[in-house]
Protein backbone atom coordinates (compact mmCIF):
# COMPACT_ATOMS: atom_id res chain seq x y z
CA UNK A 1 0.00 0.00 0.00
CA UNK A 2 1.16 3.67 -0.42
CA UNK A 3 1.21 3.91 3.34
CA UNK A 4 5.36 3.45 2.69
CA UNK A 5 5.33 6.43 0.66
CA UNK A 6 7.02 9.03 2.82
CA UNK A 7 7.97 11.07 -0.11
CA UNK A 8 5.04 13.50 1.10
CA UNK A 9 6.02 13.64 4.62
CA UNK A 10 2.37 13.03 5.44
CA UNK A 11 0.56 9.65 6.47
CA UNK A 12 -2.78 9.11 6.97
CA UNK A 13 -1.58 6.95 9.63
CA UNK A 14 -0.31 10.08 11.36
CA UNK A 15 -4.15 10.96 12.47
CA UNK A 16 -6.15 7.59 12.93
CA UNK A 17 -3.28 6.35 15.45
CA UNK A 18 -3.51 9.45 17.12
CA UNK A 19 -6.65 9.78 19.47
CA UNK A 20 -6.45 13.27 20.65
CA UNK A 21 -5.74 14.39 16.91
CA UNK A 22 -8.97 12.79 15.16
CA UNK A 23 -11.25 14.34 18.25
CA UNK A 24 -9.79 17.30 17.02
CA UNK A 25 -10.17 16.99 13.39
CA UNK A 26 -13.67 15.57 13.56
CA UNK A 27 -14.55 18.80 15.95
CA UNK A 28 -13.31 21.14 13.12
CA UNK A 29 -15.14 19.32 10.49
CA UNK A 30 -18.68 18.68 12.01
CA UNK A 31 -17.92 22.99 13.27
CA UNK A 32 -17.61 23.50 10.05
CA UNK A 33 -20.47 21.89 8.80
CA UNK A 34 -22.72 23.32 11.62
CA UNK A 35 -21.59 27.19 11.09
CA UNK A 36 -22.17 26.55 7.43
CA UNK A 37 -26.11 25.14 7.89
CA UNK A 38 -27.15 26.97 10.79
CA UNK A 39 -25.47 30.09 10.99
CA UNK A 40 -27.09 31.72 8.63
CA UNK A 41 -30.26 31.04 9.43
CA UNK A 42 -30.05 33.62 12.41
CA UNK A 43 -29.34 36.21 10.12
CA UNK A 44 -32.25 36.28 7.48
CA UNK A 45 -35.17 37.75 7.71
CA UNK A 46 -37.60 35.40 6.36
CA UNK A 47 -36.73 33.02 9.91
CA UNK A 48 -36.38 36.06 12.60
CA UNK A 49 -38.64 38.71 11.92
CA UNK A 50 -42.29 38.42 12.62
CA UNK A 51 -44.96 37.70 10.47
CA UNK A 52 -46.95 40.88 9.53
CA UNK A 53 -49.76 41.58 11.90
CA UNK A 54 -48.28 38.82 14.70
CA UNK A 55 -49.41 39.32 18.14
CA UNK A 56 -47.79 38.12 20.92
CA UNK A 57 -50.18 35.85 22.95
CA UNK A 58 -52.21 37.30 25.09
CA UNK A 59 -51.93 35.92 29.24
CA UNK A 60 -55.13 33.83 29.17
CA UNK A 61 -53.52 32.49 25.77
CA UNK A 62 -50.06 32.19 27.26
CA UNK A 63 -51.51 30.19 30.51
CA UNK A 64 -53.40 27.69 27.68
CA UNK A 65 -50.09 27.51 26.07
CA UNK A 66 -48.00 26.44 29.26
CA UNK A 67 -50.81 23.99 30.04
CA UNK A 68 -50.42 22.46 26.28
CA UNK A 69 -47.15 22.12 27.14
CA UNK A 70 -47.45 20.68 30.84
CA UNK A 71 -50.17 17.78 29.47
CA UNK A 72 -47.65 17.37 26.88
CA UNK A 73 -49.87 18.18 23.50
CA UNK A 74 -46.49 18.17 21.66
CA UNK A 75 -46.40 14.60 21.97
CA UNK A 76 -49.03 13.92 19.96
CA UNK A 77 -49.87 17.10 17.76
CA UNK A 78 -47.71 18.48 15.33
CA UNK A 79 -47.88 22.38 14.67
CA UNK A 80 -46.04 22.56 11.64
CA UNK A 81 -47.67 22.20 8.42
CA UNK A 82 -45.66 21.40 5.33
CA UNK A 83 -45.29 22.77 1.66
CA UNK A 84 -47.35 19.51 0.46
CA UNK A 85 -50.39 19.59 -1.92
CA UNK A 86 -52.02 17.10 0.28
CA UNK A 87 -51.34 19.19 3.47
CA UNK A 88 -52.38 22.27 2.46
CA UNK A 89 -55.57 20.72 1.67
CA UNK A 90 -56.35 19.01 5.09
CA UNK A 91 -54.89 21.93 7.53
CA UNK A 92 -54.44 25.04 5.62
CA UNK A 93 -51.89 27.28 4.48
CA UNK A 94 -48.57 25.84 4.84
CA UNK A 95 -46.35 27.52 8.03
CA UNK A 96 -43.84 29.93 7.56
CA UNK A 97 -40.81 30.80 9.71
CA UNK A 98 -42.32 34.14 10.90
CA UNK A 99 -45.43 32.72 12.60
CA UNK A 100 -43.09 31.53 15.63
CA UNK A 101 -41.00 33.81 16.74
CA UNK A 102 -42.44 34.54 19.40
CA UNK A 103 -42.95 30.84 20.35
CA UNK A 104 -40.55 30.04 22.95
CA UNK A 105 -40.38 26.88 22.86
CA UNK A 106 -42.15 26.14 19.78
CA UNK A 107 -43.89 23.68 19.41
CA UNK A 108 -43.53 21.92 15.98
CA UNK A 109 -43.33 18.26 17.26
CA UNK A 110 -42.51 15.32 15.64
CA UNK A 111 -45.25 13.18 15.63
CA UNK A 112 -48.99 13.50 14.50
CA UNK A 113 -50.68 10.70 16.68
CA UNK A 114 -53.60 13.31 16.49
CA UNK A 115 -53.43 15.74 13.51
CA UNK A 116 -51.58 19.06 13.24
CA UNK A 117 -52.93 22.11 15.47
CA UNK A 118 -50.72 24.86 13.86
CA UNK A 119 -54.75 26.14 11.73
CA UNK A 120 -56.62 24.94 14.32
CA UNK A 121 -57.96 28.20 15.42
CA UNK A 122 -61.45 29.27 14.66
CA UNK A 123 -61.53 25.28 13.10
CA UNK A 124 -64.04 24.14 15.59
CA UNK A 125 -66.35 26.60 17.75
CA UNK A 126 -65.15 27.19 21.34
CA UNK A 127 -67.59 25.28 22.62
CA UNK A 128 -66.95 21.82 20.64
CA UNK A 129 -63.30 22.42 21.87
CA UNK A 130 -64.83 22.49 25.22
CA UNK A 131 -66.55 19.11 24.43
CA UNK A 132 -63.68 17.86 22.77
CA UNK A 133 -61.52 18.31 25.75
CA UNK A 134 -63.40 16.80 28.62
CA UNK A 135 -64.03 13.81 26.85
CA UNK A 136 -62.96 13.68 22.91
CA UNK A 137 -65.36 10.54 22.03
CA UNK A 138 -68.43 12.21 22.64
CA UNK A 139 -67.35 13.86 19.28
CA UNK A 140 -64.97 11.44 17.51
CA UNK A 141 -66.16 8.44 18.33
CA UNK A 142 -62.98 6.72 17.15
CA UNK A 143 -60.46 8.96 18.99
CA UNK A 144 -57.91 7.73 20.71
CA UNK A 145 -57.15 11.01 22.49
CA UNK A 146 -56.82 11.17 26.54
CA UNK A 147 -59.58 12.82 28.29
CA UNK A 148 -58.87 15.61 30.41
CA UNK A 149 -61.63 16.67 32.42
CA UNK A 150 -59.60 18.31 35.09
CA UNK A 151 -59.00 21.40 32.85
CA UNK A 152 -62.65 22.49 33.66
CA UNK A 153 -62.23 22.50 37.26
CA UNK A 154 -58.42 24.04 37.76
CA UNK A 155 -57.87 27.17 37.89
CA UNK A 156 -55.07 29.33 36.13
CA UNK A 157 -52.19 29.92 37.71
CA UNK A 158 -52.78 33.87 37.07
CA UNK A 159 -49.80 34.93 39.81
CA UNK A 160 -47.23 32.91 37.21
CA UNK A 161 -48.04 34.84 34.16
CA UNK A 162 -46.45 38.69 34.84
CA UNK A 163 -42.83 36.97 35.18
CA UNK A 164 -43.77 34.63 32.66
CA UNK A 165 -44.23 37.77 30.27
CA UNK A 166 -41.02 38.60 31.30
CA UNK A 167 -39.12 35.88 30.70
CA UNK A 168 -40.55 35.97 27.12
CA UNK A 169 -39.40 39.82 26.82
CA UNK A 170 -36.24 39.27 28.02
CA UNK A 171 -35.78 36.92 24.86
CA UNK A 172 -37.24 38.97 22.11
CA UNK A 173 -41.03 38.89 22.70
CA UNK A 174 -42.27 42.89 22.96
CA UNK A 175 -44.96 42.87 25.60
CA UNK A 176 -45.51 45.61 27.00
CA UNK A 177 -45.40 47.15 30.45
CA UNK A 178 -49.32 47.53 30.91
CA UNK A 179 -49.88 43.81 29.57
CA UNK A 180 -47.89 42.44 31.99
CA UNK A 181 -48.92 44.41 34.78
CA UNK A 182 -52.18 43.77 33.72
CA UNK A 183 -51.99 39.79 33.29
CA UNK A 184 -52.86 38.03 36.69
CA UNK A 185 -56.35 40.51 36.50
CA UNK A 186 -56.96 39.00 33.47
CA UNK A 187 -56.32 35.33 33.83
CA UNK A 188 -57.75 35.82 37.54
CA UNK A 189 -60.67 32.87 37.74
CA UNK A 190 -60.20 31.79 34.40
CA UNK A 191 -60.83 27.79 34.25
CA UNK A 192 -57.36 25.84 32.49
CA UNK A 193 -60.24 25.04 30.20
CA UNK A 194 -61.11 28.34 28.53
CA UNK A 195 -57.54 29.06 28.57
CA UNK A 196 -56.22 26.34 26.52
CA UNK A 197 -59.16 26.95 24.17
CA UNK A 198 -58.12 30.39 24.10
CA UNK A 199 -54.82 29.50 23.10
CA UNK A 200 -56.04 26.75 20.44
CA UNK A 201 -58.48 29.23 19.13
CA UNK A 202 -55.32 32.01 17.80
CA UNK A 203 -53.18 29.31 16.40
CA UNK A 204 -52.52 29.73 13.26
CA UNK A 205 -54.89 32.50 12.14
CA UNK A 206 -52.06 35.77 11.77
CA UNK A 207 -51.30 34.42 8.39
CA UNK A 208 -53.92 36.02 6.41
CA UNK B 1 -34.77 9.56 6.43
CA UNK B 2 -32.68 12.32 5.26
CA UNK B 3 -33.74 12.23 1.65
CA UNK B 4 -36.97 14.54 1.40
CA UNK B 5 -38.92 11.89 -1.30
CA UNK B 6 -38.43 9.42 1.94
CA UNK B 7 -39.24 11.99 4.44
CA UNK B 8 -42.20 13.31 3.23
CA UNK B 9 -44.00 10.43 3.62
CA UNK B 10 -42.29 8.89 6.57
CA UNK B 11 -42.38 12.02 9.07
CA UNK B 12 -45.01 12.48 11.43
CA UNK B 13 -45.93 8.93 11.42
CA UNK B 14 -44.91 5.41 13.16
CA UNK B 15 -42.37 4.89 10.69
CA UNK B 16 -40.16 6.95 12.18
CA UNK B 17 -40.91 5.55 16.27
CA UNK B 18 -40.29 1.83 14.50
CA UNK B 19 -37.25 2.44 13.30
CA UNK B 20 -36.16 4.21 16.72
CA UNK B 21 -37.26 1.67 18.44
CA UNK B 22 -35.53 -1.16 15.89
CA UNK B 23 -32.52 0.73 17.41
CA UNK B 24 -33.45 0.75 20.94
CA UNK B 25 -34.99 -2.41 21.61
CA UNK B 26 -32.68 -4.15 18.95
CA UNK B 27 -29.45 -2.76 19.01
CA UNK B 28 -29.14 -1.08 22.49
CA UNK B 29 -31.16 -3.12 24.42
CA UNK B 30 -29.66 -6.84 23.02
CA UNK B 31 -25.85 -5.37 23.54
CA UNK B 32 -26.61 -4.53 26.82
CA UNK B 33 -28.17 -7.82 27.56
CA UNK B 34 -25.41 -9.88 26.43
CA UNK B 35 -23.02 -7.61 28.09
CA UNK B 36 -24.79 -8.07 31.22
CA UNK B 37 -25.14 -11.79 31.04
CA UNK B 38 -21.25 -11.74 30.54
CA UNK B 39 -20.41 -9.68 33.31
CA UNK B 40 -22.95 -10.82 36.00
CA UNK B 41 -21.37 -14.08 36.56
CA UNK B 42 -18.34 -12.77 37.11
CA UNK B 43 -19.49 -10.19 39.55
CA UNK B 44 -20.98 -13.31 41.95
CA UNK B 45 -17.85 -15.45 41.40
CA UNK B 46 -20.01 -17.57 39.26
CA UNK B 47 -18.71 -19.33 35.88
CA UNK B 48 -21.76 -18.63 34.24
CA UNK B 49 -25.32 -17.77 34.72
CA UNK B 50 -27.80 -19.73 36.53
CA UNK B 51 -29.87 -20.76 33.39
CA UNK B 52 -28.23 -20.47 29.97
CA UNK B 53 -31.76 -22.24 28.35
CA UNK B 54 -33.44 -18.72 30.37
CA UNK B 55 -31.03 -16.62 28.12
CA UNK B 56 -31.89 -18.32 24.96
CA UNK B 57 -35.73 -18.03 25.84
CA UNK B 58 -34.87 -14.59 26.61
CA UNK B 59 -32.87 -13.77 23.56
CA UNK B 60 -35.90 -15.47 20.86
CA UNK B 61 -38.65 -13.79 23.12
CA UNK B 62 -37.10 -10.72 22.77
CA UNK B 63 -36.34 -11.03 18.73
CA UNK B 64 -39.96 -11.94 18.49
CA UNK B 65 -40.76 -8.95 20.28
CA UNK B 66 -38.79 -6.89 18.47
CA UNK B 67 -40.25 -7.99 14.77
CA UNK B 68 -43.18 -8.11 16.10
CA UNK B 69 -43.28 -4.09 17.80
CA UNK B 70 -41.03 -2.80 14.36
CA UNK B 71 -43.03 -4.70 11.67
CA UNK B 72 -46.34 -3.29 12.93
CA UNK B 73 -44.81 0.37 13.05
CA UNK B 74 -43.31 0.25 9.77
CA UNK B 75 -46.31 -1.26 8.18
CA UNK B 76 -48.82 1.62 10.17
CA UNK B 77 -46.32 4.34 9.18
CA UNK B 78 -45.92 3.93 5.91
CA UNK B 79 -49.96 3.69 5.45
CA UNK B 80 -51.04 6.35 7.56
CA UNK B 81 -48.60 8.19 5.21
CA UNK B 82 -49.98 6.76 2.29
CA UNK B 83 -53.64 7.54 3.59
CA UNK B 84 -53.05 11.45 4.62
CA UNK B 85 -51.78 12.29 0.98
CA UNK B 86 -54.30 9.94 -0.79
CA UNK B 87 -56.35 12.28 -3.00
CA UNK B 88 -59.39 11.63 -5.11
CA UNK B 89 -59.47 12.23 -8.75
CA UNK B 90 -62.00 15.21 -8.05
CA UNK B 91 -58.98 16.63 -6.30
CA UNK B 92 -60.32 16.10 -2.64
CA UNK B 93 -58.72 14.41 -0.03
CA UNK B 94 -59.56 10.45 0.32
CA UNK B 95 -59.40 9.86 4.22
CA UNK B 96 -60.25 12.13 6.95
CA UNK B 97 -57.48 11.80 9.83
CA UNK B 98 -59.53 9.71 11.89
CA UNK B 99 -59.60 7.26 10.03
CA UNK B 100 -56.32 6.90 9.64
CA UNK B 101 -55.99 6.65 13.47
CA UNK B 102 -59.07 3.30 13.28
CA UNK B 103 -57.08 1.78 10.51
CA UNK B 104 -54.17 1.60 12.91
CA UNK B 105 -55.73 -0.15 15.51
CA UNK B 106 -54.84 -3.54 14.90
CA UNK B 107 -51.00 -2.50 14.51
CA UNK B 108 -51.19 -0.65 18.01
CA UNK B 109 -52.84 -4.29 19.30
CA UNK B 110 -49.32 -6.24 17.43
CA UNK B 111 -47.09 -3.35 18.55
CA UNK B 112 -48.42 -4.13 22.55
CA UNK B 113 -48.11 -7.60 21.82
CA UNK B 114 -44.31 -7.20 20.80
CA UNK B 115 -43.78 -5.06 23.70
CA UNK B 116 -45.33 -7.76 26.40
CA UNK B 117 -42.85 -10.42 25.04
CA UNK B 118 -39.88 -8.09 24.97
CA UNK B 119 -40.80 -7.34 28.91
CA UNK B 120 -41.79 -10.73 29.59
CA UNK B 121 -37.69 -11.74 28.05
CA UNK B 122 -37.01 -8.77 30.94
CA UNK B 123 -38.30 -10.53 33.44
CA UNK B 124 -37.08 -13.66 32.79
CA UNK B 125 -33.55 -12.18 32.90
CA UNK B 126 -34.07 -10.32 36.13
CA UNK B 127 -34.92 -14.24 37.52
CA UNK B 128 -32.01 -15.32 36.44
CA UNK B 129 -29.95 -12.34 37.72
CA UNK B 130 -31.34 -12.97 41.23
CA UNK B 131 -30.79 -16.77 41.02
CA UNK B 132 -26.80 -16.24 40.04
CA UNK B 133 -26.37 -13.86 42.27
CA UNK B 134 -28.07 -15.88 44.98
CA UNK B 135 -25.87 -18.56 44.04
CA UNK B 136 -22.86 -17.19 45.37
CA UNK B 137 -21.00 -18.40 47.76
CA UNK B 138 -21.00 -16.26 50.94
CA UNK B 139 -16.94 -15.17 51.80
CA UNK B 140 -16.23 -16.22 55.38
CA UNK B 141 -15.05 -12.62 56.56
CA UNK B 142 -13.60 -12.82 60.39
CA UNK B 143 -15.58 -11.27 62.86
CA UNK B 144 -13.24 -9.28 65.21
CA UNK B 145 -13.69 -10.79 68.54
CA UNK B 146 -15.22 -8.30 71.21
CA UNK B 147 -12.65 -7.16 73.88
CA UNK B 148 -14.59 -7.32 76.93
CA UNK B 149 -17.55 -8.01 78.54
CA UNK B 150 -19.24 -5.46 80.56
Amino acid sequence: MSNQDTNTGFSHEKIETNNFLMIVLILVVVAFGGLVEIVPLFFQKSTTEPIKGLEPYSAVQLAGRDIYIREGCYNCHSQMIRPFRAETLRYGHYSVAGEFVYDHPFQWGSKRTGPDLHRVGGKYSDEWQRIHLINPRDLVPESIMPAYPWLETNKVDASSLAPNMRALRAVGVPYTDAQISSAAEEAKGVSELDAVIAYLQVLGTHLK
Amino acid sequence: MAIKTVNSLSHYTDWTVGHVHSGALGWVGLVSMGALYYMVPRLFGQKQMHSIKAIELHFWLATVGIVLYIAALWISGVMEGLMWRAINTDGTLTYTFVESVKAKHPYYIIRMLGGLLYLSGMTIMLWNVIKTATNGKAATATIPAVAAHA
